[in-house]
């Protein structure tokens, strides 16, 4: 009796999965399995047929939607996929947003599957990753090598070791409001940060908030300020050359902090505090402020009627950080995490196509974004990304940004203190204790 | 006589107040988005609540363009109902044992998936990410299904137990004695009349299969098995933003769900008017 | 009711499977790893307590982490529960348009965390946020407060974003209410019980079990707040917001130490565990009414 009950409430249970299984199932097998052999489980790509096989790259990436690299990145995709029909084939996995990626590559470093390929955009994740990346030092020759400038291989490698192919430099100046420093007085960007709280003190008077800047999201506008300001001196601007640093108790890190914290609580609107990029960069797009910092692929921007009023791109100008400093590095390339040899070996080739000559001058063409190579110009790009990089070949100082210095934790920390350290409920020492507090942790 | 009357009058304004104050803190988020998904990104930065300076729909244009939205549209509609329908079936059956019979290591059995209610999901991530990776169910709408309707495990067998309790036991007795078997009881007596608990409960679990976030984000790759939370990353990068895409994204989110709920909430009063009645 | 062994195991037991295979096999690792150090990809070495004691002895954002999840457990299990409660004894009277508002009032219930913080940063915007125009346009002046991320605000500012939407409670002891036996209702008024009387007397001691479910409901869903903090003030200023998942979350994804964060969802369950067997005490939920 008992027995008979037991089986019709499996059976109906049974019958439930399957009839699930096979609704949901079905969609994703058709994509499922070619698949297989990419998703971190490598039994299946060794065995099985042997030729003409098209081998599939996993390439996880967050250049979509939105993202100002959407657009470049899908032409040269499609050119891949054309190119090496025969062979590969890139399989993409759409993560919409900064954050989203970084967490998920996060996940699948802690089960040990990492994808093929990763590029981060910016975020350094080659020192907690490295044992599961792959060392590229062998595949790279001195003629690729010279071909690209040198800060961009030394962000990319560890001890002497390569883990991440270039393809990108991130140079970042300030930008500002012709129009608003002409009604303010002020002739050309300061010199020193002394004129430039001078100049800032101008606007004011003329009623112009002088500086955009932020706090959330690791306060990216206002640690570019921060970084300009540490590298003042040549100890600063070698502390803004060192990887992962764990003091920053230093009286360059604490004079910068206490600018920055002259700057929140004089020079900056309501809502820098809490606000995010998109705050900041709207002040300046409304001209309500009249300095922004950050890197040449906001330029696009400037020219856009959803954003801006007609005409806005003529009243900006470009700077260098007072100090004549500049971020001038390179930036996190393409890692390869590739488990078996022929993975490993489609991966390169992928790479190679994404970071060639021709693709970084499309970048530099379509998205703003300065070549790691350094011949690649091109005359059919915006003046203002020009003088950008006019600008970084004058500037006396070249710093790294802290995205790809600092330990991820600091960064996330920067963002909890800035509110505090801008109301002044703590001294800038406080802030410089707090940060190395948490790059302690690591 | 004239001091109750003023009385009723004072407690009446009192509680429209009261209910005025909460319609208006419940809606007006919601009207605020659907107003904002009709203005221009330098609106919506400069002056958040006023009102669009001419409506259109290029915010709508650019968010389909942006993002496979009706693909993690359907998506989403089937993972959320095949899991509701599995959360109910599964967890109610557990919790009429729970709520009516008697056995050792009940207590215990009540506490061990209880506890389920306090674990922050973000602490399981990982291992769940493994376990569905070894049981080939990464990236499939099956592994959210799972996912999801464990999810909902702990509400749903609270509100879906303490029905059970507050239903008197006769008639299932009755039932029971006339020959009928335990699960022919359950499921063609009880069933019936939890259904207003059944009812509230699925639509909680529907809900939650609907806005979750971070196990779809992590447990599927391709656009095959994503949901719709999924689609609103797509607006908003480090270094770039399309404020308009994403309010007529959020819009385009938001009000099926609100929509589906109403439909459903329908049902519940009704399986509630016929519930109280019997008694 | 006596039912057969088998029936009961056949009854629980997909259940069970279940709840092993997303929960208990999951918490076994969380369990298991809280003793370990275990800092990046898969390898880690037994410590015994020492997470544990580093938590309790030394880190003080660990203790303002445990104080706020403790504040905002009990607001959520009384003024919550409370709202939520007399917003379904109201429209429990059948005044007119209860339909509506039920809905109404669910309606925040329904919208995703990621969409609700959206809104919430948008109306305590300091520049242009609805309610600092809102105080400027009453008082006449310009009012300008930083709700969020000024630090005598940003708690009760972010306690705002769960406090008052009670929709789940209202409509749970709702439909308790309404299926409180007409007879009963009928035989107090015989009596000469007037409304409120009822309403304490006799229909609120019978949704007690309802009421326990709300209070555990809310109660622990303060254990597991995550997505609303992190996309407002993600615990800042400062510590001012920080909760245990917001803290775990941070200890797992940006210091990559899974030890220390499971340490802490080991925390969080026993806190749990604790608070549903205190409430069940409470309300004797295992009691049935009839």
């Amino acid at each position: 009796m008992m027995k008979r009950g037991f089986r019709k409430v499996v059976g109906v249970l049974l019958i439930g999965v399957m009839a699930i299984s096979m609704l949901s199932g079905c969609g994703a097998k058709n994509k499922e399995t070619g698949n297989k052999s990419n998703t971190g489980n490598t039994q299946v790509s060794d065995g099985g047929n042997e030729s003409g096989k098209i081998i599939e790259i996993n390439f996880p990436t967050s250049w979509v939607g939105v993202s100002s690299s959407t657009e470049w990145f899908n032409d040269r995709l499609k050119a891949f996929n054309e190119q090496y029909s025969d062979k590969y084939k890139v399989v993409v996995e759409e993560i919409a947003g900064d954050q989203a990626y970084v967490d998920k590559i996060k996940v699948l470093y802690s089960s040990k599957s990492l994808p093929d390929v990763i590029s981060t955009g910016g975020y350094n994740l080659i020192d907690s990753m490295k044992d599961q990346m792959v060392d590229l030092t062998p595949y790279v020759d001195d003629q690729w090598k010279k071909s690209i400038s040198e800060v961009c291989w030394d962000v990319n490698s560890r001890d002497g070791s390569i883990y991440g192919i270039p393809y990108s430099r991130q140079v970042i100046g300030y930008f500002y409001n012709k129009d608003l420093f002409e009604k303010a007085g002020i002739k050309e960007p300061a010199k020193t940060w002394d004129e430039f709280f001078a100049q800032c003190d101008k606007l004011l008077a003329a009623g112009i908030t002088p500086v955009s800047m932020d706090t959330a999201d690791s306060g990216w506008l206002t640690s570019l300020l921060l970084g300009a300001m540490i590298a003042s001196d040549d100890e600063g601007e070698a502390f803004m050359n060192t990887s992962l640093p764990k003091n920053y108790n230093t009286k360059e890190f604490i004079d910068a902090a206490g600018m920055i914290q002259k700057l929140f609580q004089n020079y900056t609107t309501q809502d820098a505090i809490g606000g995010k990029y998109e705050n900041g960069a709207s002040n300046f797009f409304m001209e309500q402020t009249a300095i922004i910092a950050n890197g040449p692929w906001m330029i696009s921007d400037f020219y856009d009627a959803n954003m801006v009023e007609e005409g806005f791109s003529d009243k900006i100008g470009t700077a260098m950080f007072p100090g004549d400093v500049m971020y001038n590095s390179g930036k996190i390339g393409f890692n390869i995490a590739s488990k078996s040899e022929e993975q490993l070996k489609a991966s390169l080739d992928f790479v190679k196509f994404m970071t060639s000559a021709d693709s970084q001058l499309k970048m530099l063409e379509m998205t703003g974004e300065i070549p790691a190579e350094i011949n690649v110009t091109s005359d059919n790009i915006y003046p203002l990304v020009t003088e950008v990089i006019e600008n970084s070949n004058k500037a006396a100082r070249n710093i790294n940004d802290f995205q790809s210095l600092w330990y991820a934790n600091v960064v996330d920390e920067i963002s909890i203190q800035y509110p505090l350290l801008a109301q002044g409920q703590i001294t800038p020492e406080e802030f410089a204790t707090a940060l190395t507090k948490a790059a302690e942790k690591n | 006589m004239k001091n109750k009357r003023i009385g009723t009058l004072v407690s009446d304004i009192l509680r429209w107040i009261y209910l005025i104050f909460f319609v208006f803190i419940s809606i007006g988020p919601l009207l605020w988005i659907v107003m904002s998904s009709f203005k221009t990104n330098k609106e919506i930065l400069s002056s958040a609540f006023a009102l669009p300076s001419n409506f259109s729909f290029a915010g709508y244009e650019a968010a389909l363009k942006l993002a496979p939205i009706f693909k993690f549209y359907n998506n989403s509609l089937l993972i959320s109902m095949v899991s509701t329908i599995l959360n109910i079936l599964v967890v109610s059956m557990a919790a009429y044992i729970l709520a009516r019979c008697r056995f050792r290591g009940k207590t215990f059995l009540t506490l061990l998936l209880s506890s389920s209610l306090l674990i922050p999901t973000s602490s399981l991530l990982m291992p769940i990410y493994i376990i569905m990776t070894k049981i080939g169910l990464y990236d499939t709408k099956t592994g959210l299904i799972i996912v999801y309707a464990a999810l909902g495990l702990p509400s749903s067998l609270f509100i879906i137990k303490s029905y059970f309790q507050s239903i008197p036991v006769e008639l299932e007795e009755a039932a029971y004695l006339d020959g009928a078997g335990f699960a022919k009881t359950y499921f063609l007596i009880v069933f019936p009349i939890a259904k207003s608990g059944l009812a509230t409960a699925a639509i909680l679990q529907f809900l939650t299969s609907w806005n979750e976030f971070m196990f779809a984000l992590i447990l599927t790759k391709s656009t095959l098995a994503r949901t719709l939370p999924l689609a609103l990353n797509y607006f908003t990068s480090q270094f770039s933003f399309n404020y308009t895409a994403m309010f007529a994204a959020l819009a385009m989110v938001i009000i099926p769900s609100i929509l589906i709920y109403t439909l459903l909430q329908e049902q519940v009063t009704d399986s509630m008017v016929a519930g109280s009645i019997k008694g | 009711m006596r039912v057969k062994k088998r029936m009961i195991v056949c009854f629980l037991l997909p259940c069970i499977l279940l709840f092993a295979l997303i929960y208990l096999i999951p918490m076994g690792i969380v369990f298991v790893t809280s003793f370990c150090e275990w800092k990046s990809g898969g390898v880690f070495h037994f410590v015994g307590l020492r997470n544990y004691i580093e938590a309790f002895v030394n880190d003080t954002r660990m203790h303002q982490a445990l104080k706020n999840t403790g504040i905002w457990a009990l607001l959520q299990s009384t003024v919550h529960v409370g709202i939520g409660t007399v917003t379904a004894f109201i429209l429990s009277r059948k005044i007119k348009g209860w339909k509506i508002l039920r809905t109404i009032f669910m309606i925040p219930n329904v919208i995703s965390a990621a969409a609700l913080g959206v809104i919430f940063l948008n109306v305590f915007n300091p520049k242009y946020g609805l309610l600092n125009s809102m105080i400027s346009t009453l008082s006449g002046s310009t009012f300008s407060k930083n709700w969020y991320f000024d630090q005598n605000s940003a708690f009760l500012t972010v306690t705002w974003s769960w406090l008052l939407y009670a929709g789940l409670v209202m409509i749970l002891v709702l439909a308790g209410v309404m299926s409180v036996p007409e007879d009963v209702l009928e035989a107090a008024r015989i009596d000469g019980a007037s409304g409120l009387q009822i309403d304490f007397k006799i229909r609120l001691p019978l949704v007690r079990t309802i009421l326990g479910t709300c209070v555990i409901i809310s109660a622990t869903s303060m254990l597991r707040e995550f997505e609303l903090i992190y996309l407002t003030t993600n615990g800042g200023p400062g510590d001012t917001t920080l909760n245990l998942p917001l803290y775990l979350y941070k200890t797992s994804l940006t210091d990559n130490n899974y030890g220390y964060a499971n340490m802490m969802g080991v925390l969080l369950i026993i806190l749990g565990i604790f608070a549903v067997f205190a409430i069940n005490k409470l309300f004797r939920m295992s009691e049935s009414d009839y």
